[in-house]
């Protein structure tokens, strides 16, 4: 069963590698646990939130609205995942307990329909 | 009632969350295994008062649950692809026949499992005591719906979430392998059945003082835990608080629902045997390994168990459980409640300085036993104008009518 880890980030929080907060290194060799443990199944790093451009159409008809930058409102973004191949949350759970992006920040852990 | 009914009754009563604790074990599936118990006790129903009680019955029913399953599996087609992950299908490891189980104690209580898994993390805590009620404690949906006060719609469509949840995330209602977790498991399902005890007990919201079927609920789920954790002071702990308090029931509310304070209570009038049985567990609790909060609580509660009237009570020792208490995490009530203790032990003086100190914990500015304590402490040392006030304010806050009374009494 797949589940994916999204790691949450605060535009208000301290960056990566920051302040004590996990680095870019930590990342990579915790990929090479899951690698090594065979249940990474993907995963990915996104761009700052800021680099997000919004797309928006209020309705079927109407024409696309494109804004640069993130909702405005959401102080929260997801900085990238981890897609987890493993037999049931209390594995996907014990993972995310380990996954650097606990550390001082938040995981969401959701499991995939039909995975 | 033929020796069937009687039987059958004994059986759905006592050994029904045996026979789904054990399906679930097996079936990894909520749903089917809920099924499947529920067929196998109507055929036990249509067969039983005919051929009579087969010599073990759980072991029957276990037998016939498994082969419902396999006949609703082998028509769903859903169900049938994922076969082989649902073990319905033979062991094929050798299995005692049911006949050959002499003792039913032969076979495993998987019910360990069902109070671990029901009381999951992932579980929100308010959905947790439904479940428990439901599949350990085998309520009906409507029972446990009457139990905890909410519309029969609202307890079905909690348990219906609960149980989506369950199946969606994959929440494995098994015990953790991991120790550490088994560790951090077991505070939840005894938080829950205190839970249980407390909502029956207190009925804060109600003006029944009581529920007697909830506090009966949460002693039967505290033994069941006890019995499947021997060796661990928390869960013998929690069964013994639960006793020692439950002992008290009668003495503890008038005739008119009021609450008596411990103080005026008639200890002629606990339940002795609930005393007994409780003062013993408490004591062994306190010799077990792990002992925290349960098996402190427990020993607060032999204390005033086995003092012969109020003004005998062994304060300083009870004083000392409280600091004991209070070093497994802070907590403004078992502050407050060592404040009162501090009172009785010392003087009312002293009492009242350390509830004065509380004032302005934001727990507890609006939880009226603090106004009580504040108001009863200041009526003994004469400051009966600001025990006025105290008493009115903590009118304010009680939603309990019987404590509404008691309230409206000392303000007469």
């Amino acid at each position: 069963m797949k589940y994916v880890l999204l790691l949450m980030g605060n535009v208000d929080g301290p960056r990566c590698g920051e302040d004590d907060v996990p680095g870019m290194e930590e990342y990579i060799a915790f990929q090479r646990e899951l690698q090594e443990a065979g249940v990474f199944a993907d995963g990915f790093e996104l761009a700052d939130p800021q680099e997000t451009t919004t797309v928006m159409r209020p309705s079927r008809t109407a024409e696309p609205v494109v804004t640069a930058g993130p909702y405005a409102e959401s102080r929260e973004f997801v900085g990238g995942t981890f897609i987890l191949d493993v037999e049931n949350l209390d594995e996907a759970l014990r993972w995310a307990a380990k996954c650097p992006g606990a550390i001082d920040g938040r995981v969401e852990v959701r499991p995939m329909v039909g995975a | 009632m033929t020796p069937a009914d009687d039987v059958l009754a004994r059986v759905h009563r006592e050994e029904h969350s045996r026979l789904l604790a054990t399906l679930v074990r097996r079936f990894g599936d909520l749903d089917l295994a809920e099924d499947a118990a529920q067929e196998a006790m109507e055929s036990a129903l249509a067969t039983w008062p005919r051929d009579g009680v087969p010599r073990q019955p759980l072991a029957w029913l276990i037998t016939a649950a498994r082969r419902k399953a396999l006949d609703r599996v082998r028509r769903d087609s859903v169900l049938a692809q994922r076969l082989a992950a649902l073990h319905v299908e033979e062991d094929r490891r050798p299995q005692p026949s049911p006949d050959a189980i002499v003792d039913g104690d032969s076979l495993p209580d998987e019910r360990l499992a069902m109070l671990m898994g029901c009381c999951h993390p992932a579980i929100a805590p308010r959905d947790r005591v439904a479940l428990m009620l439901r599949f350990v404690g085998g309520l009906s949906t409507g029972e446990v719906a009457q139990a905890l006060l909410v519309p029969v719609p609202t307890l079905q469509a909690r348990i219906t979430r609960a149980k989506k949840r369950i199946a969606t995330n994959r929440i494995p209602l098994t015990v953790p392998d991991d120790p550490d977790e088994r560790a951090r498991r077991l505070p939840l399902v005894l938080a829950a059945i205190s839970l249980i005890f407390t909502e029956g007990y207190d009925a804060s919201s109600g003006d029944h003082p009581q529920r007697a079927e909830l506090t009966a609920e949460a002693i039967r789920l505290a033994r069941i835990t006890a019995a499947l954790v021997p060796h661990h002071a928390e869960p013998t702990g929690l069964l013994a608080l639960l006793l020692l308090t439950d002992a008290r029931a009668a003495a503890r509310v008038d005739t008119d629902g009021v609450p008596v304070p411990l103080e005026d209570q008639d200890r002629a009038r606990w339940d002795r045997e609930r005393l007994v049985e409780g003062v013993r567990l408490a004591e062994r609790a306190a010799t077990m390994p792990h002992a925290s909060r349960f098996a402190i609580q427990a020993a607060i509660a032999a204390v005033h168990a086995e003092a012969p009237a109020f003004a005998e009570t062994d304060w300083a020792q009870i004083v000392a459980l409280y600091d004991l208490l209070l070093r497994e995490g802070d907590d403004p009530v078992v502050r407050l409640n060592r404040a009162i203790a501090v009172g009785r032990r010392d003087s009312p003086d002293e009492g009242l300085a350390l509830l004065r100190a509380l004032a302005d914990e934001p727990e507890l500015v609006n939880h009226h036993p603090y106004h009580v304590a504040l108001a009863l402490f200041l009526d003994e040392v004469g400051e009966h104008d600001e025990a006025t006030r105290a008493w009115q304010h903590a009118l304010t806050l009680a939603d309990n009518g019987g404590m509404r009374r008691f309230i409206e009494r000392k303000l007469a």
